[in-house]
């Protein structure tokens, strides 16, 4: 039976690129939605979550070691 | 009118070709890009992109995946720029500490960004590879 271990950094890789699309979508609709849109709001909360979890990547890569 | 007198053609955009295996991930680079001006090409894997590169098109800059099945995005960059020795590579990847073991010190005209990539830190690779400064030039 193969080592979890092993596929550390395959996930890690996978949730980055995963991450990547969340954070850039995110970016790019907040600079494209008017200010005054009803949705500006909870797209302000994605954006702010997707910040915070690339923020917790180094610890979450600390763990995996 | 003076005979003669032209409006000055703006220059043409740069060419950044976007090699990927993960398609969402080359839609965002695409739009973010497209954002800031650039004209952008993509390919899937790295033989892929040697095909384009050989087609009648010039590529300015290379954003290279340097984890893609079959042909890495290493091996890829090394080929293309052996045909084209000015061509800026920016290589992406979430294994930055493969990459800084592997290859401790970049040649001129390549740099690295680390996934996950921001609409900031990507235009602002690009720009800083391809112009030199964090904005590209105003048109």
């Amino acid at each position: 039976m193969s080592d979890p271990s092993d596929r550390e950094p395959e996930v890690i890789h996978r949730f980055k690129n995963h991450l990547a699309i969340m954070i850039s979508f995110s970016d790019l609709l907040m600079l494209e939605m008017p200010e005054d849109s009803p949705h500006r709001a909870d797209l302000a909360e994605i954006h702010k979550a997707g910040r915070a979890a690339m923020a917790l990547l180094p610890e979450l890569e600390k763990l995996g070691r | 009118m003076f005979k003669g007198l032209r409006t000055p053609t703006p220059p043409a955009p740069r060419v950044v070709l976007i090699v990927d295996d993960e398609e969402p991930i080359r839609l965002a680079a695409r739009r973010i890009l497209e954002a800031g001006g650039y004209k952008v090409l993509e390919a899937e894997n790295g033989a892929r992109a040697l095909e384009m590169a050989t087609d009648d098109v010039t590529v300015d800059l290379l954003m290279a995946d340097l984890e893609m099945p079959e042909l890495a995005g290493e091996e890829m960059a090394r080929r293309l720029r052996a045909a084209r020795r000015d061509l800026k590579v920016l290589y992406v990847s979430g294994y930055v500490d493969r990459l800084l073991n592997e290859r401790p010190m970049l040649w001129d005209g390549e740099a690295f960004l680390e996934k996950p990539f921001t609409f900031e830190s990507l235009s602002e690779a690009v720009s800083l590879l391809l112009f030199g400064t964090l904005k590209p030039p105003a048109a």
